[in-house]
């Protein structure tokens, strides 16, 4: 960690990192404690503005937004992390496999790859989501297989570059073996490049998941994210009630500056 | 005296790929190239770029894909020292990892006997114990280029090939590393085969020089003889240019 700042050591990093581990700590906070039950419905004060007893405000059942916000905060970035966890590491296996070794199979799966790519993220998870049916872990497996490619696509490249390096050749020379030379010798010189993507995939996944539920084909209506509260505020918009939409979509904004400033710092090296 | 590689009748040649407009073209790289190199003794190739010398070092390590003729081995493992200092070092590992990869995968060594191993190795290319937490981005040119000599060495070659290793470095630079490669020959018994375009350069360490142009050995004679009675042309001109 120390090693990391010492090594970004830009306003970029910095700031994203304040933002990010604060917005991190507060959806955290708000899995183990919330103002009020995100679900408990309160007919004395409905549809308000923000308040001193609701910081910001109800929606039309009385029920406090900050604490849906902190709960459904909590969903979108469950989903993310596990997006991204699925994208980064089998991208990774596969880039390092195709990168490193080359011939039919780097073909086949590259092309694949492409083909991916060639559709909109979202518009294939909808098509897949449309087919399997909805519901987190659904959209968890749907956007993680949808993110594999663009993480595939990075580390490949990397590999074929460093493969090619002289102390790839010396290592292979010095008997280590072709598994040991991917793991230990050329993933860690990937990291500079693998991990700006992973927190610009993490940004991509927050809004893939947010439009989704947008969409109404993500997390099922039961249960709260910041994509679903984004799609239900439209109602409150026209009917003078502002507030609903602009506190979901700044938690939205907020988070995704956050890893933006992240990535942004880790590619600038001081 | 033992021999310690024998290369006989290599050839090799690449096939530039046709496209609408060349034809496929058959360039020839190597042309039934012949030496031996004797156990201990401090070989220089010589010739200017494009004659094929790095293409016989990389058939020798087996870099080479595609090649005719034989090289035979007496010995185990032949290392390899790269020219340019920069790239030949893991920019994400320190000096010790890089040190103690090769001893890992060698694998008779525990820990504390690999450490040891290190420690020497790195005393006998004149750095101290604390260069092991460096990494090479916080090394000079020729301080990495020492490591890459101890990272050569530690798995106790008895045959290492040197491309350049040198070129890359300042004159005074160049002398001591000169000198260490001679140290280490001396200590280790090495075998050299040394890589060069430059007649100075390989005056100071070789004891036989081979010629080479355009993938042909044009000369191959002790080191005295090559500076006092060039018999070739090319090689007179070499001599020449270096004085």
């Amino acid at each position: 960690m120390k090693k990391l700042f010492a090594k970004h050591n830009n306003w970029f990093f910095k700031a994203g990192f304040i933002l990010t581990t604060v917005m991190v700590f507060i959806v955290l906070l708000g899995q183990v404690w919330t103002p009020y039950d995100p679900n408990a419905m309160d007919a004395s004060v409905k549809a308000q503005g923000p308040t001193l007893r609701h910081l910001l405000g109800t929606d039309f059942f009385g029920r406090d937004i900050l604490s849906r916000i902190l709960e459904g905060a909590g969903a979108t970035l469950q989903i993310a992390f596990f997006v991204v966890l699925i994208g980064a590491v089998l991208g990774t296996v596969i880039g390092a496999l195709t990168g490193y070794f080359g011939g039919v199979v780097d073909e086949v799966l590259m092309r694949i790859c492409d083909a991916i790519t060639a559709f909109p993220s979202v518009l294939l998870a909808l098509i897949a989501i449309a087919v399997i049916g909805p519901g987190r872990l659904n959209v968890i497996m749907v956007l993680g297989c949808v993110f594999i490619p663009s993480f595939a696509r990075i580390v490949r490249a990397e590999f074929v570059r460093i493969k090619r390096l002289n102390y790839i050749s010396l290592a292979r020379l010095q008997g280590v073996g072709d598994f040991r030379i991917m793991l230990k010798h050329i993933l860690p010189n990937t990291l500079p490049t693998l991990l700006p993507a992973i927190s610009i995939g993490f940004n991509n996944a927050v809004l893939a998941e947010a439009s989704m539920s947008f969409l109404g084909v993500g997390v099922s209506a039961s249960e709260v994210s910041l994509g679903r509260m984004l799609s239900d505020s439209q109602n409150y918009i026209l009917r003078g009630l502002p507030w609903y939409a602009v506190f979901v979509g700044l938690t939205i904004a907020l988070l995704i500056l956050g890893f933006s400033l992240l990535a942004e710092g880790l590619q600038q090296r001081r | 005296m033992n021999k310690i590689l024998e290369v006989k009748h290599v050839s090799a040649s690449y096939t530039t790929q046709g496209n609408a407009f060349a034809r496929e073209k058959v360039q020839i790289v190597l042309h039934d190239v012949s030496f031996d190199l004797y156990e201990g003794e401090a070989l220089g190739l010589v010739g200017e770029s494009g004659s094929g010398k790095t293409t016989v070092a990389r058939a020798i390590l087996g870099f080479l894909p595609r090649y005719e003729g034989e090289i035979i081995h007496h010995s185990k493992r032949p290392q390899l020292i790269f020219q340019d200092p920069y790239t030949s070092l893991n920019p994400a590992r320190t000096v010790g990892w890089i040190l103690e990869e090769p001893l890992k995968v060698y694998g008779k060594f525990d820990a504390p006997e690999r450490r040891r191993r290190i420690i020497e190795m790195l005393e006998n290319v004149g750095l101290s114990e604390e260069y092991m937490s460096r990494r090479p981005s916080e090394l000079s040119g020729g301080q990495r280029q020492r490591v890459s000599i101890a990272a050569a060495l530690i798995v106790r070659p008895r045959l290492v090939i040197a491309d350049e290793p040198v070129s890359a470095l300042d004159v005074t630079i160049q002398a001591q590393i000169l000198q260490l490669l001679d140290e280490m020959r001396e200590k280790y018994g090495l075998s050299y085969l040394f890589i060069s375009h430059d007649m100075n350069v390989v005056y100071q360490l070789c004891d036989r020089v081979i010629v080479m142009k355009k993938g042909v050995i044009v000369e191959d004679a002790p080191i005295d003889d090559i500076f006092d009675h060039p018999q070739h042309p090319y090689t007179r001109e070499l001599v020449e240019a270096s004085r």
